[in-house]
């Protein structure tokens, strides 16, 4: 037997409800891979067309032509390399590997995919050596050293008035963020990756499983064990 | 439907992957299954709290310096030594079109952009002169970029924060002066603002067509070089044209702005892009690349004024052949 069905009832309805309202909100914003409206679909087609142009110059010889693509792209491989991996230097040094790569092999690129496509491939897999390279180098990424070598504990600052006080709204707002990053940490590369391109660049799962020479089913199943491991660890956070 | 597959399709939901088709006996589970629905409102929560860390741009700052390395580095590869040679035909008679990096045009600011704060200090301190006289708006508002580290002190109360802010400027200054124009150059190359793109490609053309010191630069870092990368590669016509029209002064001196010209009245989507094409091209016959182009143009355009006009200044040539 249900204990108290009148707020179980509402609860259920805000939440049937939510689903197309979440939908909406993902078109709009364009970030969760919701559907394309007819407008974003012909802009990505006219980019595409234009796009394989300027490879096709590039091949030729054309360095013109790649910094054309270079100037295109680079500002959302840095966004993208940045957010993953939290660390300016990190990010300018997978935004140049990237490109160096992508200059390298431009001879190969078939067509076949966008050119999108492919440099995130090749991204997400600088991203995911990153990652992985920091794993292994640093135990236990929760934790952050203060300046006395001493952990710091991010959950206290929270909690922490003083802290809050003025002008420390912004701040506030940078320990939370900091917190969602070891949140992030906690995850496999693996599932930090897919989650970084489902959540906040809005890819589609078969793009990403595409991305990493994976099926769209795993992928699938990597976001799923993502999110409950995030909610996971963010639920003292909230709680607080 | 099983609850543990109505959560996974819960997930799939909120990342508006779940297929049309599954949507309805969903939602029809989450009418009747009290667990399923908490594990949406998890979802939605997490969704809200991850909220408070957004992906943000790249600062210019940092944008700037990444393409500047990057840059460098490509410089560093051989142009020819890894890439199949694939020119077509067009580009066998265009020849060797020793391009600068386009890059560049937009970096020539970066330096500058990034010893923003020492500059700011230089400027403020520095003996006025005229031209090149820049005055800069007060920055010390902005909002807080990222937090750099934190310092406390051991058993006290006192904690030192360091940060970044996100500081917009505003920079006053004659045209001729080189601040202005690193400034305007990146303007130039700003993709999604067309309007900022649209007034720096006439201001600087202006400049080059009254003769203000817009000569080449080997570097490939000048102005003219940033309006040849405009005239081949702006999505907007009107931004194309003001390119070309820049590029006037040089047509019969410069053997990159007539390629890029012939490339243009080739190629652009714009027919009075290439109508301007051919007139500018018209005192340069002698060339016979721009002889072969008229030709081609002439028989071949889409538009039967541009195939006469051609026609046209072809038949002016027959005296200087
Ligand atoms: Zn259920």
């Amino acid at each position: 037997m249900r204990r108290g069905s009148v707020a179980g009832a509402s609860l259920l309805r805000i939440g049937v409800e939510s689903l197309p309202a979440m939908a909406k909100a993902a078109t709009q914003t364009g970030t969760r891979g919701g559907k394309l409206t007819q407008a974003q679909i012909d802009a990505r087609a006219q980019q595409r067309i234009e796009d394989d142009d300027l490879i096709r110059e590039a091949q030729a010889g054309e360095r013109t032509a790649f910094d054309a693509l270079v100037r295109r792209y680079d500002q959302s491989v840095l966004r993208l390399a940045l957010h993953m991996l939290g660390n300016e230097q990190d990010a300018q040094d997978v935004h140049q590997e990237a490109f160096i790569k992508a200059y390298r092999h431009l001879a190969n690129f078939r067509f076949e995919c966008s050119f999108y496509t492919w440099l995130y491939r090749i991204v997400t897999n600088l991203c995911l050596d990153q990652l992985r390279r920091r794993k292994s180098r640093r135990e236990d990424p929760a934790t952050v050293l203060d300046a006395n070598g001493g952990e710091m504990d991010l959950m206290a600052n929270i909690s922490d008035e003083r802290a809050m006080a003025n002008p420390a709204r912004e701040l506030e707002r940078k320990v939370m963020a900091e917190q969602i990053g070891c949140a992030l940490d906690k995850l496999t590369p693996r599932e930090r990756t897919v989650f970084e391109l489902k959540h906040y660049q809005g890819l589609k799962l078969r793009t990403i499983g595409e991305m990493l020479s994976t099926t769209e089913e795993t992928a699938k199943n990597t976001l799923f064990r993502a999110t409950r491991k995030l909610r996971e660890q963010l639920k003292t956070a909230r709680s607080s | 439907m099983k609850c543990e597959i109505a959560q996974q399709n819960v997930v799939m939901a909120v990342y508006g992957e779940l297929p049309d088709e599954l949507g309805g006996s969903l939602e029809r589970h989450l009418e009747e299954c009290e667990e399923c629905s908490r594990e949406l409102n998890a979802m939605r929560a997490l969704d809200e709290y991850l909220a408070l860390n957004p992906v943000v741009e790249p600062s210019p700052s940092l944008l700037a310096q990444s393409r500047m390395r990057l840059d460098d580095a490509l410089d560093l590869i051989p142009p020819h030594g890894f890439l199949t040679r694939l020119r077509s035909n067009f580009y066998g008679w265009v020849g060797h079109m020793q391009s600068a990096p386009a890059l560049m045009t937009l970096l020539v600011g970066t330096g500058f952009l990034a010893g923003n704060f020492t500059y700011r200090y230089q400027v403020a301190h520095a003996p006025a002169e005229a031209p090149g006289v820049v005055t800069m708006s007060n920055s010390t508002q902005g909002s807080i970029a990222n937090v750099t580290g934190i310092v406390p002190t051991p058993n006290s109360e006192i904690v030192q924060v360091k940060y970044n802010r996100i500081v917009p400027e505003t920079m006053e200054g004659s045209l001729d002066s080189k601040e202005i124009r690193q400034l305007l150059m990146v303007g130039m190359t700003q993709e999604a603002n067309t309007d900022v793109r649209a007034t720096s490609v006439k201001m600087l053309s202006n400049e080059c067509r009254v003769g203000h010191a817009c000569v080449e630069e080997t570097d490939g870092k000048g102005v003219r070089n940033a309006l040849l990368v405009s005239l081949r590669y702006d999505k907007d016509d009107a931004v194309r044209m003001n390119a070309l029209h820049g590029l006037e002064p040089y047509v019969g001196q410069d053997r990159r702005v007539r390629d890029a010209l012939l490339e243009a009245l080739l190629h652009d989507k714009s027919a009075s892009v290439r109508t301007a094409a051919i007139s500018l091209l018209t005192p340069v016959q002698s060339d016979s690349s721009v002889r072969q182009v008229l030709r081609t143009v002439s028989t071949q355009d889409d538009n039967p004024y541009i195939r006469t006009a051609s026609f046209q200044a072809l038949q002016d040539t027959a005296g200087i052949q």
